[in-house]
C-alpha cells in the first residue's frame, strides 16, 4: 500500500497554505493576502530516516468551480452516468487536452486527488457561509474520496457554527482548526483524525504522530541544552581592562559595563538563534530588550604581574632562593648552626619577593609595563542573576516552541511577562543547586560538563511542564 | 564520503579531537537539512554495525568525512607518532649512553662506584619523576600552595615533549600548531588534553631512557668485565651503608636473593681514594657481584615506576581527550543528529514562486453613479440591500455567480446589455476575486461593449480585502471598470 497523500483545497485565501506550513513545520511555504498565491500542487511528504509515511499537497484555490461543475454534470448527463461513474469523470477532465491551460487551478488540485489522495477542505470561520462554496463541494463529492472538513477561523469564530452545519452535509469529519495557532498537540489530533479516513492510512500515520513526538522530545532536550550552555557562559563571563601602575582603573568602569553587556547580548543572542533552529524557524526574527543587571557593582580591582604571576609566588620564589642559599651555609657549617642560617635566609628572601611585586609592577620592558591595576567586569555573582537569565530564555523558549509556523510576523518578547514566570519550589530549587554548581567549575574542568547536564536536566523539566501548559501569550494573535 | 571501516573504530586519540573540532568548524558553512541527512545516516549506520561507543562513532564520523578535517588530523597523528618515536628512540639511546658512561667511568682504582651508579641512574630518574609528578598535578589545586603554580608552570614550560617539537619536520609542526593554536584559542577545553599528552610523550622517552640504561648496563655485564666498588667523602661507616642498600634491595630481596648485597661484600668492595689499591686478600669476582644489585636497582627504581607514570599518563591522556571530546562545542548536537531519527517535512521541488503582492493601485470612486442595471455576484446582496446602496428608485438585482447557473451568468449579462446607463455588480468583498468573476467582467465588457461603465462594490470587506480587489481589478486592464467603495456601515 503506498503512504497516504491528503490534498489541502479549498476556495482561495482560506489559510490552505497556513495550514500546511503548520503541519510541515515550514516557515518558507509562501503565504500572503492576494488569492491565487499558491499556484501549484506542492508536495510536502514526511520521511522518517528516509520512509515515505505520508505527503500533504499544497494546492491553488478553486477559481472557476461551477464551470468545472458544469462540465461535469453536462458530460455525465450526456452519457447517463451514475454516481460509480464520477470519480472516472473527474479524471477524464483533468486529462482532457486544453483543460490544463483553461482550467489550470482546478487541474492543479484535483490531480493529487485523482492520484488517490485524502481531500482537506479548508474553509475560513470568519466569514459567513454562502452558497458560492457548493459548486466546489460538490466537486469534491464526484471524486469519491474520503475527506475532511477544516474550519479555520482565520480572524474570529462568529461563523464556525454556522459552517459546520453546512460542511456536515458533505463531509464525514469536520474539525475547527486555527491554523495559526495550532500548537504541537493540535497538529499531532489532526493527523490521526486523517488517520481515520482509511484503514490502510492508521499504521503509518500513527507511526508519524509517534515519530513527531519522540522528535518534540529531542528538541526540548536540544534547547533545554542550549539554555543551558547559555547560563553557564554567562555565569563565568567577565571582561577585564589592565592598566599600568600609575593608572586609575575605576575610569574605565562605564567602558567595561557596556563590554560586559554587549557579550552578555551576544551570547543571548546567539542561544535565541539556536533555539528558534531547533524548532525549524529559520527566518524568524525576535525583538527583544536587554538583559537588567541585577547589581550595581559588578567590579573588582587587583594588581597583575607579568606572566601570570602573583604576589605570592614571588615570595616563595624569594624564599625557597634564601633557603637554598642560607641551607649550603649550613650544610658548610657542618650543621652546627641548627639551619638558622637557612631559616634567617628563607624569611628574608620572602620579604625581599614581596617588595619586589611592586617593584616589578612599576618596571618597563619594550616600553610595556610588567604589572599595574586591573579591573574586571564581572562575573555576575548576584544569587538571581541566573534565574533571571532563566526566565528570559524560559519565556522566549514557550513563545517559539508553540509558534506554528505560518506565522510570519516578528516575535516581541515581553520581558516583563517573562519574569512573572512561576517556578514551583522543587524546580526552583533544583535550578539553584544546578546554578551554583554551575558557579564552582571551570570550562576545561571534568566536571564543567557535568554541571551543564545537570542543569539541562532541570531546565528541562520546566520546559517540559510549559510545553504542557504553555505560559500565557503576551502579542496578539 | 568514503566508505568507513565502521566495524572497529578505535578509541579517540589527541589527532581525532583536533580534526572533530575543525570538521564541525566546516559543518557550521552547510545547510542544516544536508548535514542531519549526513549525519543521520552515519549514525544508522553505526547501528548496524553496533558500535554504541558514542567516542568511537565521532571518530568513525571523523573517518567518513574523508575531507581536510580528516586528513588534517592524519597529518597530526603521524606527526604525535613521529614525535613520540623520535623522542622515545632518543631517550633509548641517551639511557644506553649514560649507562656507558657512568659504567665506564673508573675513579682510578679499576672500580665502578655504585654510589655514583645509584645517584646518577637512579635517584636522578627518581627526581625526575618526581617532578614530573608535581608538573601533572591539577593546577585548582596545586595554586593554592605558595610557589606551586610558578614551579608547575616552569616545569611544563621545560617539558621535553614541548622541547621536542621542534624537532618536528615543517609540514608536521603546521599541523600539530594548528591543534596547539587551537588549545591557545580553548586553553581551557583542551590544556588537560595537551598537559597529558606532552606528558605522555615525556614519560614515553623518560621510560625508553630507563630501558636503555639497563639494557646498556646488561650489555656491558656481558661483554665486559664490570668491577664495583662503593666509595663516599660522608663518614658512613660500611654497615650503615650495607643497611642503606639492604633497605633499597627489600623489592626484590624474594625474587633475587643474588641482587641483595650482603654486608660481606659492603665490606670488601669499598675502597679510597687515597688508597686504591685492591687488597690481595680479597677474591677480584667480588667485585662483580654488585651488578645485579645495580640492575635490579636501575630496574626497580628508575624503569618500574617509570612506566607505571607512563601508562598512567596514557590512560589520563584518552580520558582528557575523551572529556575535551564531548565539551567541544557542537559535539553534542552532532550526536543528536546521528542517534535521533531523521523527520525530513520541508517542500519537495521548488514549485512555482508566489507573485509580488501588489497593492491597490485602483483610485476608489467615493460617489456611486446611478446604474441602469445592478448585479448581485454570488447572493451578496438582495434588493432591500441593493436599495439602500443605491436608493429607492434602483432595479432589483439580476443573479449571477454562486448558486446561479451559467446560463443565468449568460442571461444576467444579456440584459445588462440591453439595459441602459453603468452597470454594477455588487459582491462579497471579504471574499477574494476569484477568476470565474474576472472571466464574468470580461464577458459582460465584451457585451456591454466600449464606454459603458462597471461599477464593482465590495461589500462588508476589510481594508487590506479592499486593496485585494483593487489590485485584482487593476490587473483586468478594463479603463471603464471602477472599484466603487461600499456606503459606511456596510463593509
Amino acid at each position: 500500500m503506498s503512504a497516504p497523500l491528503f490534498a489541502v483545497v479549498g476556495h482561495p485565501n482560506k489559510g490552505k497554505s497556513c495550514l500546511v506550513a503548520t503541519l510541515a513545520h515550514d516557515d518558507s511555504v509562501a503565504i500572503g493576502p492576494q488569492p491565487g498565491t499558491t499556484r501549484s500542487a506542492d508536495r510536502f511528504p514526511m520521511r522518517l530516516d528516509g520512509e515515505l509515511l505520508y505527503t500533504l499537497v499544497d494546492t491553488p484555490g478553486f477559481q472557476r468551480a461551477r464551470r468545472v461543475l458544469h462540465w461535469l454534470r453536462e458530460r455525465a448527463d450526456a452519457r447517463g452516468a451514475s454516481a460509480a461513474d464520477r470519480a472516472a469523470l473527474v479524471a477524464e477532465f483533468i486529462a482532457t487536452e486544453g483543460h490544463a491551460e483553461q482550467f489550470p487551478d482546478e487541474c492543479a488540485l484535483l490531480s493529487p486527488i485523482a492520484e488517490g489522495a485524502g481531500i482537506l477542505y479548508v474553509v475560513d470561520g470568519a466569514v459567513p457561509y454562502s452558497s458560492e462554496y457548493e459548486a466546489e463541494m460538490e466537486i469534491l463529492r464526484w471524486t469519491g474520496r474520503p475527506s475532511i472538513a477544516i474550519v479555520n477561523p482565520i480572524r474570529e469564530t462568529t461563523h464556525v457554527a454556522e459552517w459546520q452545519a453546512a460542511l456536515s452535509q458533505y463531509f464525514r469529519v469536520v474539525r475547527v482548526v486555527n491554523a495559526i495557532d495550532a500548537d504541537a498537540a493540535t497538529q499531532r489530533e489532526l493527523l490521526l483524525a486523517f488517520a481515520e479516513l482509511d484503514d490502510g492510512w492508521r499504521e503509518p500515520l500513527r507511526r508519524a504522530v509517534r515519530a513527531l513526538e519522540i522528535d518534540r522530545e529531542g528538541r526540548l532536550r536540544r534547547a533545554s541544552r542550549r539554555v543551558a550552555e547559555l547560563v553557564a557562559a554567562s555565569l563565568a563571563l567577565s571582561v577585564e581592562k589592565r592598566v599600568g601602575p600609575s593608572e586609575d582603573p575605576r575610569r574605565f568602569e562605564g567602558e567595561l559595563r557596556e563590554e560586559y553587556q554587549g557579550r552578555l547580548r551576544q551570547l543571548e543572542s546567539r542561544a535565541r538563534r539556536s533555539v528558534q533552529e531547533i524548532y525549524d524557524h529559520r527566518t524568524l526574527v525576535s525583538h527583544e530588550d536587554g538583559v537588567d543587571l541585577l547589581e550595581s557593582d559588578l567590579f573588582s580591582e587587583e594588581s597583575w604581574l607579568v606572566f601570570g604571576l602573583k604576589r605570592r609566588d614571588l615570595v616563595a620564589a624569594g624564599a625557597a632562593s634564601g633557603a637554598a642559599a642560607g641551607g649550603a651555609v649550613d650544610i658548610a657549617l657542618g650543621g652546627a648552626s641548627l639551619f638558622a642560617v637557612t631559616a634567617v635566609s628563607a624569611a628574608v628572601g620572602g620579604v625581599l619577593g614581596w617588595l619586589g611585586a611592586d617593584r616589578l609592577e612599576k618596571l618597563r620592558v619594550v616600553n610595556q609595563p610588567l604589572g599595574g591595576r586591573a579591573l574586571r567586569c564581572g562575573p555576575a555573582s548576584n544569587p538571581n542573576f541566573p534565574f533571571v537569565l532563566f526566565g528570559r530564555a524560559r519565556y522566549h523558549h514557550a513563545r517559539v516552541a508553540t509558534r506554528s509556523h505560518a506565522r510570519r510576523d516578528a516575535l516581541h518578547l515581553d520581558a516583563a511577562a517573562g519574569a512573572r514566570l512561576e517556578l514551583t519550589a522543587g524546580d526552583r530549587s533544583a535550578l539553584g543547586k544546578a546554578f551554583a554548581t554551575l558557579r564552582r567549575t571551570e570550562e576545561g574542568d571534568e566536571r564543567r560538563s557535568e554541571a551543564v547536564d545537570a542543569t539541562a536536566r532541570a531546565i528541562e523539566a520546566v520546559f517540559r511542564s510549559d510545553d504542557v501548559a504553555p505560559p500565557p501569550r503576551a502579542e496578539p494573535v | 564520503m568514503q566508505e568507513t571501516a565502521i566495524a572497529s573504530p578505535k578509541a579517540p586519540s589527541v589527532s581525532d579531537l583536533l580534526g572533530v573540532a575543525l570538521a564541525l568548524d566546516d559543518d557550521e558553512l552547510r545547510d542544516p537539512a544536508a548535514l542531519r541527512a549526513r549525519d543521520r545516516a552515519l549514525g544508522r549506520a553505526f547501528e548496524d554495525a553496533r558500535v554504541r561507543d558514542p567516542a568511537r562513532q565521532l571518530v568513525a564520523w571523523l573517518q567518513a568525512r574523508g575531507d581536510s578535517a580528516t586528513a588534517t588530523a592524519g597529518r597530526v597523528r603521524g606527526a604525535l607518532r613521529g614525535l613520540a618515536g623520535l623522542l622515545t628512540l632518543a631517550g633509548f639511546v641517551l639511557g644506553w649512553g649514560a649507562a656507558l658512561g657512568v659504567l665506564a667511568f673508573e675513579t682510578g682504582s679499576g672500580r665502578i662506584n655504585v654510589v655514583l651508579v645509584l645517584a646518577l641512574l637512579v635517584a636522578v630518574p627518581v627526581v625526575m619523576l618526581a617532578l614530573s609528578v608535581l608538573a601533572a598535578l591539577p593546577m585548582a589545586g596545586a595554586s593554592r600552595i605558595p610557589g606551586v603554580e610558578l614551579l608547575v608552570g616552569g616545569l611544563r614550560w621545560l617539558s621535553t615533549g614541548r622541547i621536542a617539537m621542534r624537532l618536528v619536520p615543517a609540514a608536521q609542526r603546521d599541523a600539530l600548531a594548528a591543534f596547539w593554536g587551537r588549545g591557545v584559542g580553548h586553553g581551557r577545553l583542551y590544556g588537560t588534553a595537551q598537559k597529558w599528552l606532552l606528558l605522555a610523550v615525556s614519560q614515553a622517552a623518560a621510560l625508553a631512557f630507563g630501558v636503555g640504561a639497563v639494557v646498556g648496563t646488561l650489555g656491558l655485564v656481558v661483554f665486559t668485565d664490570l668491577a664495583f666498588g662503593w666509595s663516599t667523602t660522608l663518614e658512613i661507616a660500611s654497615a650503615d651503608f650495607h643497611r642503606v642498600v639492604w633497605w633499597l634491595a627489600r623489592p626484590w630481596s624474594a625474587l633475587w636473593v643474588d641482587a641483595v648485597p650482603t654486608a660481606e661484600l659492603v665490606e670488601a668492595t669499598r675502597f679510597f681514594r687515597v688508597d686504591p689499591t685492591v687488597p690481595e686478600a680479597i677474591d677480584p669476582g667480588f667485585y662483580g657481584r654488585w651488578w645485579p644489585f645495580v640492575l635490579a636497582a636501575i630496574g626497580t627504581y628508575a624503569v618500574f615506576p617509570r612506566a607505571l607514570w607512563a601508562g598512567f599518563c596514557v590512560w589520563r591522556l584518552h580520558r582528557s581527550v575523551r572529556v575535551a571530546l564531548f565539551q567541544t562545542p557542537g559535539v553534542g548536537e552532532l550526536l543528536d543528529r546521528m542517534q535521533s531519527p531523521l523527520i525530513e517535512m520541508g517542500q519537495e521541488g521548488a514549485g512555482l514562486a508566489a507573485e509580488a503582492d501588489e497593492p491597490g493601485a485602483v483610485d476608489w470612486a467615493s460617489e456611486r453613479r446611478p446604474p441602469g442595471c445592478i448585479i448581485s455576484w454570488a447572493e451578496s446582496a438582495d434588493a432591500a440591500s441593493v436599495s439602500r446602496i443605491f436608493g429607492a428608485e434602483t432595479p432589483a438585482p439580476l443573479r449571477a455567480g454562486g448558486n446561479s447557473s451559467l446560463d443565468d451568468d449568460r442571461a444576467a449579462i444579456a440584459a445588462a446589455a440591453t439595459a441602459s446607463g453603468d452597470v454594477a455588480v455588487v459582491v462579497r468583498g471579504y471574499e477574494p476575486p476569484v477568476a470565474e468573476l474576472l472571466d464574468f467582467f470580461r464577458d459582460l465588457r465584451t457585451s456591454l461593449g466600449d464606454g459603458r461603465g462597471i461599477d464593482v462594490v465590495p461589500l462588508g470587506a476589510a481594508e487590506t480585502d479592499l486593496r485585494v480587489w483593487a489590485g485584482a481589478l487593476a490587473r483586468g486592464g478594463d479603463p471603464w471598470l471602477r472599484a466603487v467603495r461600499p456606503p459606511d456601515g456596510s463593509s
